[in-house]
């Protein structure tokens, strides 16, 4: 069976002849081709060099385009520091005060920042993977947008001290998540992750995202279902176990978790969604070959037979141990289809 | 008086900063002194944080909320009125930081925060800081602790470092690291003194150094 249609009967819930495997590589595959990741993250042919290597290596079911967490602010406005060895970061914050909101635009996709770089290599990475995987591009959430053009500090103080300034951020920042999802969807590719890693109710509270975050992403998820065929996939890392019933309300149909979550719990919860999930990538650097045999195991004992992605819950560490994934893959091979 | 001085230690709980700020304000004037405010209208609530961090009770923006408000009323109100002839004791002097490499900050904070209130002098360098800058701080503050948070793998050569540059100027300054990633570690894989597995097990190891 092809990857893609292995993941498209995994969408529709049917039958394929075993589960998906989708590995979070980014900047690990270029750090491992000795590819600088400032290169990697500003050059559309590296980009795409890498991407394509990374599935072609690994034999994974799904690409993803995922990069680094300051497009969106770049193109914003924010400025990005770069490095060779480490991803980029923004140095400063946007605006000090949700009342300068007046003062950005949403930004244009297609001449903003890196944005156009990404969705060029998307659209060729579209066409040289001709059909073979699941493709899917990566979107940051509109709380991790707002906490790295406002500092996350601030922003949750924001919370308390002005809920309604909050919320004027909050809407903001979301026209910019769904206007790059827009553009994204027309270069071709089957799904948009939406990555909010600073929504995690580890960073705020359940509290916190049952009365403001929740509805926000649902309202979104409502636009963006209408505007775009293109499946949506929503990540949101760390300890999402109280949070999950509010994801199975939501018009997507992908949820990724984190290792902090059980798996049972989120199969429980998320009946109507496919699971992602929920392997520590971290073991691909800390583990021995017997854990990560374990972790294997763990899984598979626990795994659902329908509507199941075998993955990590978050992205590939930059210094993990390309022999270590090799053995897990290999591992998965070996005894995943036949039981 | 008791009654306002356990109102004080719930509204800092609370994170209501602007009413433990007003309420302390009122205990002064009525003749409480600085000293019993600070230490049955603030450490207590210290104490209950350290139980909820070190529990699955652990609430970042509760935690930062009371942080706020612990350490206005020591700004703004404790800080005016100490009596110059019996300071409260100026504790050690910690420099601490986000080490080169990595940018989250939240945890920092955090540590920033508690040490704060429990009465140490911190010295925040922000994030993504050379490991030679954290000894350059440290010998220029004439500090006693270097903590390094570190939420990402891939800087841990980097906090290895840091006792390198240390040894070069023949000094000895604890170091102690923690944050997601490096809480994972053990101190000689690290190479530095001490891994604090919370903000609180930091605290609580400079408390035991003293
Ligand atoms: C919010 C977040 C972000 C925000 C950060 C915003 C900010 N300005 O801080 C954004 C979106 C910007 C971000 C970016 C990235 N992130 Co991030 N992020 C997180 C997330 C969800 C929460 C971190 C957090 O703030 N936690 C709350 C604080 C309070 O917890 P804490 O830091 O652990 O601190 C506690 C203790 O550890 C302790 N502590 C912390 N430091 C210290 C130091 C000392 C001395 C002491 C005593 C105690 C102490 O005090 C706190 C209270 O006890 C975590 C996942 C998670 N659940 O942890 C991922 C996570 C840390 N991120 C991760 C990654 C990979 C990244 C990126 C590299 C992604 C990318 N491709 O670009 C970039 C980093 C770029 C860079 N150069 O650093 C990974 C790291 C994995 C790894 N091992 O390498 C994590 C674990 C997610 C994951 N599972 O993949 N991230």
């Amino acid at each position: 069976m092809r990857s893609l249609a292995r993941v498209l009967g995994t969408l529709n819930f049917t039958d394929v002849d075993c589960a998906p495997v989708f590995l979070e590589h980014s900047g690990f595959v270029a750090r491992l081709a000795g590819i600088s990741l400032e290169r990697y993250l500003t050059e559309a042919d590296i980009m795409v060099a890498v991407k394509l290597e990374a599935v072609k290596k690994f034999r994974t079911d799904i690409m993803s385009l995922g990069l680094d967490s300051c497009v969106e602010a770049e193109a914003l406005g924010s400025k990005v520091v770069f490095s060779n060895s480490a991803y980029p970061y923004i140095s400063s914050s946007l605006i000090t005060d949700w009342h300068q909101l007046d003062r950005l635009t949403v930004p244009d996709p297609w001449s903003s920042g890196r944005m156009p770089l990404i969705l060029q290599a998307a659209k060729v990475i579209v066409e040289k993977d001709a059909g073979e995987h699941f493709i899917v591009g990566q979107v940051l959430g509109p709380v991790t947008i707002a906490s790295q053009i406002y500092g996350i500090e601030k922003l949750i103080y924001l919370i308390v001290d002005d809920p309604e300034g909050f919320m004027e951020l909050l809407k903001f920042t979301s026209q910019v998540t769904e206007r790059y999802c827009e553009a994204l969807g027309e270069t071709g590719i089957h799904a948009i992750m939406l990555h909010d890693p600073s929504a995690s109710p580890d960073v705020l509270s359940k509290g916190v995202f049952t009365s403001f975050i929740a509805p926000q992403l649902k309202a979104m998820f409502e636009r963006i279902k209408k505007r775009q065929e293109t499946y949506l996939w929503l990540q949101i890392i760390g300890n999402t176990t109280s949070v999950l019933h509010h994801m199975a309300d939501f018009n997507l149909e992908m949820v990724t978790i984190d290792t902090a979550v059980k798996l049972p719990d989120a199969f429980h919860s998320l009946q109507n969604k496919v699971v992602v999930g929920n392997m520590n990538p971290m073991l691909f650097r800390n583990a021995t070959f017997n854990q990560l045999a374990s972790t294997l195991r763990q899984i598979l004992e626990q795994r659902r037979e329908f509507g199941y992605v075998m993955g990590t819950g978050c992205e590939t560490p930059l210094d993990a141990s390309e022999e270590k994934i090799t053995y897990f893959l290999e591992l998965i091979e070996s005894i995943k289809c036949h039981g | 008086m008791l009654n306002n001085l356990d109102t004080l230690v719930e509204s800092v709980i609370q994170g209501r900063h602007r009413d433990a700020v007003a309420l302390a304000e009122q205990l002064l004037s009525s003749g409480i002194d600085v000293y019993t405010i600070v230490e049955h209208g603030l450490s207590p609530a210290l104490k209950a944080l350290d139980v909820k961090c070190t529990s699955d009770e652990f609430n970042l923006l509760e935690i930062m909320l009371a942080g706020r408000a612990m350490l206005e009323v020591m700004n703004n109100v404790i800080a005016k009125h100490l009596d110059q002839d019996q300071p409260v004791k100026q504790l050690d002097t910690i420099i601490l930081g986000s080490i080169k490499g990595d940018i989250h900050e939240l945890g920092k904070h955090v540590v920033r925060i508690l040490l704060s209130c429990a009465g140490y002098k911190v010295i925040d360098l922000g994030q993504d800081v050379e490991p030679k800058r954290f000894v350059e701080a440290a010998v220029e503050a004439k500090a006693d602790y270097i903590f390094i948070s570190g939420l990402i793998s891939v800087i841990v050569p980097q906090v290895r470092e840091v006792r390198a540059f240390l040894l070069q100027q023949n000094l000895t300054i604890p170091v102690v690291a923690g944050g997601a990633a490096l809480q994972q570690m053990k101190a000689e894989d690290l190479n530095v003194d001490y891994v604090a597995k919370n903000a609180f097990d930091g605290l609580h190891y400079v408390q035991r150094m003293r």
